[in-house]
């Protein structure tokens, strides 16, 4: 799980955040209520879950409740495996 | 548990029985008939009702040991803990009574909203607060239904609810989804074509705009959450989100999404909630207030854009109206979290967007997660095995299509029709393409975000300030498209020439409370914006709890009559005119309105609504002047006359003709030797709108006049012949004038105000659509140049009010000469309506008339030192009631006795007598 955490959490730092302080990326720190998720952001997200992990999103699951923080995507990625 | 225990529980049980009882009763005696009690309850009876049932949930819950728990956990916490509690309660509470003030004292949107709804917002939030958790959602529900039943009343309410469940019902049918589906879409298109009268239907027409708010995009959000949620939803829930309490009172609603509303419900502690929405509701509070300044300072008529900066001027408040949509969207979320629901903020500053992607993504926000929920991403995934940007692309259209086409579909069940105009086509395709545009490009070059605070970076706030003002210019120039009724009228906008602007914003104080008003907007307060700052900062509460509450009281202080005094004019005048609840009705025909101000002026779309909301009584019992049996039309541009000798209750006072077609007592065609005689010219204000015979200012200044001459030795009487007729307008006194003159009068007043020049506009206009040739050779001559009946309407309206101050006074110089030729004396009288402080226009008018041959009397301070409100015939009825008619009579004679030369001015007789 923490290494899919960090997987995730590098991508989103390389992608969205260059520059960011890892460290104030925290595992429950808003992404999609803050607009670092945009839909653009969240499709691209959701096709580097799709190709690293092998699994495949539903549309009705690129939401808040699912990707919301990096806790939730780290259950989401582990739900689909 | 203790005796004790036992004795508060029922103790609360008990009183809240005997509240119900009492509500109970109420209603039994009313609907016998008995101590003339009404059997339709309002707000104070439900009042009671509500507390009743708060206090009998309550003392149920207490019944319970584990209640009682906490309740001693938190006496044995240490006594800090315990105070901060204390004072949290109060100053929430406190912030509870200073926002309803803020509401009442400013009038916000409509008498129902600001007499029943907020009332019962805050006052049932409060009693919510008391109601044990597990039953708060059943009571919001139930105060949801009392808010409907307020405003709706018997038999509309029960329709509404009833058609309401029927449609959430139609959802859960047990049977295959997609046939569930096509029943709900069967259930809406039964409902259009009754929407368009096909069908008979038992309630009215104010139902739909609000039954159609609450359903026409939940109902899709609804089913799209309904076939994937993980935990079903219970009834009370699915009925609480279709039903939200302030919805009965604004038509134009954001969509709120299912899946947000059951996920936000008390997800975290309940004080950060309410305090949240206190700071939504005071900030759209204001922004309502922005919007009066805007709409009455800063907007100008299209007619009236004659110049660069008047055309800048025009663009720029078109767009910033949109505030009203902001402020709107703010009060009613902000209400929600007043009952735990911790939804997200609807508008990210929009005006502030520096790029078109950025202003999608801060305007109506709500909007654009419903467009991405339920088009973007179902279409994007489908089509992303074709590659990212053509997904991309692709999906992006087609939200601004479904934009496009579900704005119609809002419009058709708030307004009754569907608005397919060029200009809105041209509007949502334009943007389109430029979101597009503007995607591809952050999808190439990214965007910066950032988690924490950067230093300032001179550099990139130049560039930041740079494509922000790019941004907003381009949208104005789009939403000026979008706001057009034709494209014919938004290239008619272009034809300027010069820089010199026509009118006045008002000056240093509206500029100052503009600003003012737009810092407060800003502020962060305890940072709710939905940012990440201040999540766990236990100083957040206190923090936006004392900003908040030191803004309101400030607010409230602006409004008070001892600190305008202080102030003084004109900056008493300009807070003054805030204060007022609605659009200017007169205004309300002249400006340039759009999508946003047709579907939020409920005025103009649904007569039977508005009724309902300024609880005015029914079209019927406040009629106009032509639908009387005391008026007749008469077919040519005077369009309307008193019939002589008519006599009719109007709107509960009584009116008399005489036989010579007026508004007054009988008088002999021939002046009486000695009599001092006046004719007074004018419109419904001097008919004497809804006073009663006798009380119009003409009538108490005949006798004040006429007694005083008595008096001298010798002196004759005094006469004040009444010849105003309800909407009429210069052309139209012209016309009679003759008939005025046959009566030998010494002096002919005639009664002017501020919107005499472009009503002249309206009326050549209006009279031209129904055929009515514009009579005066000058006038004629003037319509027939400025291309009418050979050019659109909208451009010949654009020339005709270029054009209106010069034709006004060719019109006063007429009518002086005529009245000179005849040897009486022509009066200009400005005449104040009690539903705004006389413009600054008042002046060069007057000097208007006076170069055109009129002496002139300016009555501007008739009101001076009284609320305006306490002047007007009924909250929804500008004309002024017997209090006004005084003071205007009390000045007019004033300005009279200090002008000799009026006062001492004769005709000589007619002629042959």
């Amino acid at each position: 799980m923490e290494d899919t955490q960090r997987i995730v959490k590098d991508f989103i730092l390389a992608q969205f955040l260059p520059g960011e302080d890892p460290a104030a990326l925290e595992p429950t720190t808003p992404l999609v209520t803050s607009a670092i998720l945009d839909s653009l952001a969240t499709m691209r997200l959701v096709s580097f879950l799709e190709e690293r992990f092998g699994i495949q999103v539903e549309a009705h699951e690129a939401s808040v409740d699912n990707l919301n923080t990096l806790d939730l995507i780290t259950a989401l990625v582990r739900s689909k495996r | 548990m203790s005796a004790r225990q036992r004795y508060v529980a029922g103790g609360l049980q008990g009183a809240g029985t005997l509240a119900i009882l009492a509500f109970t009763g109420r209603l039994v005696l009313g609907a016998l008939g008995i101590a003339g009690a009404d059997a339709s309850p309002g707000l104070y009876e439900l009042a009671i009702l509500l507390a009743g049932i708060a206090l009998v949930l309550r003392g149920a819950a207490l019944r319970d040991e584990g209640a009682w728990a906490s309740v001693a956990a938190w006496w044995d916490a240490p006594a800090d803990v315990r105070r901060a509690t204390v004072v949290r309660l109060g100053t929430l509470g406190l912030e509870f009574a200073l926002l309803y003030l803020l509401i009442r004292v400013y009038e916000i949107e409509n008498p129902s909203f600001w007499t029943l709804i907020a009332p019962l917002l805050i006052g049932g939030a409060a009693l919510h607060a008391l109601v044990p958790r597990p039953h708060r959602l059943g009571y919001f529900l139930l105060l949801s239904f009392t808010a409907i039943w307020l405003v709706f009343g018997y038999p509309d309410a029960p329709w509404l609810i009833t058609l309401g469940v029927t449609i959430v019902a139609a959802c859960h049918l047990p049977i295959p989804f997609g046939l569930r589906v096509a029943v709900v879409g069967g259930l809406g298109v039964a409902l259009a074509a009754a929407r368009v009268d096909l069908l008979p239907v038992p309630w009215s027409r104010a139902v739909w705009p609000i039954l159609g708010s609450m359903f026409m995009f939940r109902t899709i959000v609804y089913l799209y959450d309904l076939r994937n949620l993980k935990v079903p939803a219970s009834w009370t829930a699915r009925l609480a989100y279709f039903f939200l309490l302030p919805n009965v009172a604004f038509p134009l609603f954001p969509v709120v999404d299912f899946a947000a509303f059951r996920r936000t419900y008390y997800d975290t502690e309940a004080h950060r909630i309410l305090q949240r929405g206190v700071e939504w509701m005071f900030r759209g509070t204001l922004q309502l207030i922005l919007y009066r300044l805007v709409y009455q300072y800063l907007m100008i008529a299209q007619g009236d854009v004659r110049s660069w900066s008047d055309l800048a001027r025009f663009l720029v408040a078109n767009f910033l109206l949109y505030v009203r949509v902001s402020g709107q969207f703010h009060l009613i979320i902000g209400s929600l979290h007043l009952f735990g629901f911790h939804l997200p903020e609807t508008h990210r500053r929009p005006f502030f967007a520096s790029s078109f992607t950025d202003f999608w993504r801060r305007i109506n926000i709500y909007w654009k997660d419903f467009m991405t929920k339920v088009f973007y991403y179902p279409l994007h995934f489908r089509l992303k095995r074709y590659g990212e940007r053509t997904a991309m692309v692709v999906a992006t259209l087609a939200v601004f299509v479904m934009t496009w086409a579900l704005h119609s579909y809002q419009w058709f069940w708030l307004l009754g029709s569907f608005p397919v105009t060029a200009t809105d086509t041209l509007f949502w395709g334009t943007l389109a393409v430029l979101l597009v545009f503007n995607s591809l490009r952050e999808a190439r070059l990214g965007r910066a975000r950032t988690l924490t605070a950067k230093g300032f970076d001179a550099k990139a706030f130049a560039a930041r300030s740079f494509a922000t003002v790019g941004t907003f210019i381009a949208i104005c120039l789009l939403w000026s498209l979008w706001m057009s009724p034709t494209f014919g009228d938004w290239l008619a906008l272009w034809s300027v020439s010069g820089w010199a602007p026509s009118t006045t914003m008002g000056g240093l104080p509206v500029l100052s409370l503009g600003v003012l008003l737009t810092a407060a907007v800003l502020l962060p307060l305890s940072g709710s914006s939905g940012g990440l700052r201040g999540a766990k900062d236990p100083t957040v509460f206190t923090r936006g709890a004392t900003a908040t509450t030191l803004l309101m009281g400030g607010v409230l202080l602006l409004a008070l009559p001892k600190v305008g005094a202080v102030m003084g004019d004109p900056t008493a005048r300009v807070v003054a005119s805030l204060r007022s609840s609605q659009l200017n009705a007169r205004d309300v025909t002249q400006l340039q309105r759009g999508y946003y101000e047709d579907l939020m002026g409920v005025s103009r779309f649904n007569s039977q609504l508005w009724e309902v909301y300024m609880r005015r009584p029914p079209a019927a019992a406040w009629p106009r002047l032509e639908e009387t049996t005391a008026a007749h039309l008469t077919g040519d541009f005077r369009k309307v006359e008193l019939v002589p000798g008519a006599k009719i209750n109007f709107l509960g006072s009584i009116l008399t003709v005489n036989r010579w077609g007026m508004r007054d007592r009988d008088y002999e065609q021939v002046r009486p030797e000695g009599t001092r005689r006046y004719a007074l010219m004018g419109a419904s204000v001097e008919m004497g709108w809804g006073v009663g015979d006798g009380e119009a200012f003409e009538s108490l200044l005949e006798t004040s006049l006429d007694r005083e001459a008595r008096r001298a030795p010798g002196g004759g009487g005094v006469e004040v012949l009444n010849f105003s007729i309800g909407a009429f307008t210069v052309p139209q006194q012209l016309l009679i004038l003759d008939r005025v003159l046959d009566f030998s009068p010494d002096v002919v007043l005639l009664a002017a105000h501020e919107i005499d020049a472009r009503e002249s506009v309206n009326r050549i206009l209006d009279r031209a659509r129904e055929g009515v040739a514009v009579p005066l050779d000058s006038l004629a001559s003037a319509a027939r140049t400025a291309g009418l009946g050979s050019a659109p309407e909208p451009l010949v309206r654009k020339r005709l009010e270029e054009h209106k101050r010069e034709l006004l006074e060719w019109m006063y110089a007429r009518f002086a000469a005529q009245v000179r030729a005849r040897g009486a004396l022509p009066v200009w009288v400005f005449v104040p309506t009690p539903d705004r402080e006389p413009s600054q226009e008042v002046p060069s008018l007057a000097a208007l008339a006076r170069r055109a041959g009129f002496a002139v009397i300016d009555l501007s301070d008739a009101y001076r030192g009284v609320d305006l409100a306490s002047l007007q015939l009924t909250r929804f009825d500008y004309h002024p009631n017997t209090k006004g008619h005084r003071l205007i009579a009390d000045a007019l004679e004033r300005a009279l006795r200090a002008d000799p030369a009026i006062m001492s001015h004769r005709a000589p007789p007619a002629p042959g007598h």
